[in-house]
């Protein structure tokens, strides 16, 4: 359930590697192409997961078999 | 029963033993683990280490007794006259036929008495180097899912829901259903810690309720509440009622928050700012890469200057803009910037391979410059006669001197 978020954790820091990679220029030409199509995915990536991504709000509890089990959570309303 | 009951004149007799074996399994089967609220009297702390005296009220007395082993976590010092709010069981010593109240946890009762009990907790765990900052585990940067041990019901699960979601929508959310208040609440959150723990998928948790009177957040000042959020796994944010509310939760999580709210806050960053920084990124990104083709238009620019070989001029002129603009629509998908990308890196490729003039004066074309200075001889008009020039072929280059001047239809102009 969390591995969606550290990989953006790591999304963004590979983001930000590339970015110093490229400002370099230490890259050769087919590299820096590279580099900016990878850059520029994961930017766009991120966005869309920043804009569009809608987390879940769950229960946690555990049943009868000491497993745990999620399940829908909606608070309830205010009064 | 050990044995037969004995007859005698037609009526059962029992034993002792009998009689107090019935009494003491009527009264501990039926008495749950009770809360008990009295004023001690008789303390007497033995050199056992157990605790003896008696809780009463205006018209009864409880005999009482806490063992060593539960009288060592006390966060306060008993004593005689002091109100107290215990929980035990009631079950019957045999040997002397008496019912007692064995004392698992006790705590003071009232405003003052807890305040005593807080700051000898408080002194007590801070001495055990539980609140030691450097012991504090950094909270993650971006959690994929935020525990909060919390009520259900409570406007703290509501509060921390609607922060989450404003803030960083993409942040799942598990809620791990406490009892935050009286009794209950000290194992519920305990368990609920441990639980998270157990789990394992929460990057951070948030552990806390609304505000409340200090009997009401009495339970987060308990000490297996703070033993365990200082022995969890999982990061810990203690978020326990208002801005001037303070709880031992609050010295031994890895953060304080001030309310629930600011809880969810430092769990999570602003959306808004996360954006920023990422498309600050990608701006970097583009910026870089059209950097590194106008490096490439100033080389075809500085070859092309060098040998005065004409070159097809829109190449030049295209240049890495071409990224920009596209980067500038926002529909513009990655696979288009690439192209583009790839588009201008080609056309200089070919820019410097025609530009690059030992190609064709393999073919058998020489440059002429006019000395002494190798200005690039576009023209008749750039030499006289006797003038002296340079030619540069493939394999080097010879000085001559200029005879006679002709122009392609035969007139010097």
């Amino acid at each position: 359930m969390s591995k969606k978020k550290l990989s953006f954790e790591e999304e963004l820091a590979r983001l930000e590697e590339l970015v110093e990679r490229l400002e370099s220029g230490e890259l050769g030409l087919e590299d820096s192409l590279k580099t900016f199509e990878e850059g520029t995915k994961i930017a766009r990536g991120l966005v869309t997961v920043l804009e569009k991504a809608q987390g879940r709000v769950a229960k946690l509890t555990e049943d009868d078999e000491g497993d745990f089990v999620l399940e829908p959570f909606e608070p309830a309303e205010e009064g | 029963m050990a044995h037969e009951p004995r007859e005698e004149e037609g009526r059962q007799v029992r034993t002792v033993s009998e009689v107090t074996g019935m009494v003491k399994s009527v009264l501990e089967s039926s008495l749950p683990s009770l809360w008990v609220e009295g004023e001690i009297s008789n303390f007497t702390h033995h050199s056992s280490g157990h605790m003896y005296f008696s809780l009463k009220d205006s018209s009864s007395a409880l005999p009482s007794l806490m063992f060593k082993f539960a009288n060592q976590k006390l966060a306060f010092k008993p004593g005689n006259g002091m109100r107290v709010v215990a929980q035990g069981r009631i079950k019957v010593y045999e040997p002397q036929g008496r019912y007692q109240l064995y004392v698992e946890r006790m705590r003071p009762s009232g405003i003052g008495a807890l305040a005593q009990a807080f700051e000898e907790l408080k002194k007590r765990l801070a001495e055990e180097g539980l609140f030691d900052p450097e012991r504090r585990r950094p909270l993650p940067e971006f959690p994929g899912t935020v525990a909060v041990v919390t009520s259900p019901t409570g406007a703290a699960v509501r509060d921390v829901i609607r922060v989450i979601r404003s803030r960083a929508p993409m942040t799942d959310i598990v809620v791990v259903p406490t009892v935050v208040q009286g009794a209950d609440a000290a194992p519920s959150i305990v368990d609920a810690v441990r639980a998270i723990d157990a789990w394992g998928g929460a990057d951070v948790a948030i552990v806390g309720r609304g505000g409340g009177s200090l009997e009401d957040l009495w339970a987060f000042n308990e000490e297996i509440v703070a033993r365990a959020i200082h022995g969890a796994r999982t990061p810990i944010i203690s978020a326990v009622g208002h801005e001037v509310d303070v709880t031992i939760a609050d010295f031994v999580a890895d953060a304080r928050a001030a309310t629930p709210s600011n809880g969810a806050e430092l769990a999570v960053r602003d959306g808004a700012d996360v954006s920023r920084r990422v498309e600050s990124l990608e701006r970097r990104v583009l910026g870089a890469m059209r950097s590194r083709l106008s490096g490439l238009e100033e080389q075809v620019r500085r070859l092309h200057a060098a040998y005065a070989f004409k070159l097809p001029r829109e190449i030049i002129e295209r240049s890495a803009q071409r990224v920009d603009e596209l980067s500038r629509r926002a529909g513009a998908s990655v696979a288009q910037l690439v192209a583009a990308g790839r588009a201008d890196v080609a056309r200089y490729e070919t820019a410097l391979r025609l530009s690059d003039p030992r190609g064709i004066m393999a073919r058998g074309y020489a440059a002429v410059s006019v000395l002494p200075k190798a200005t690039p001889l576009r023209s008749i008009d750039d030499v006289e006669p006797g003038a002296a020039v340079r030619v540069s072929v493939a394999d080097g280059r010879f000085d001559c001197e200029v005879k006679k001047i002709a122009g392609t239809h035969g007139r010097k102009s």
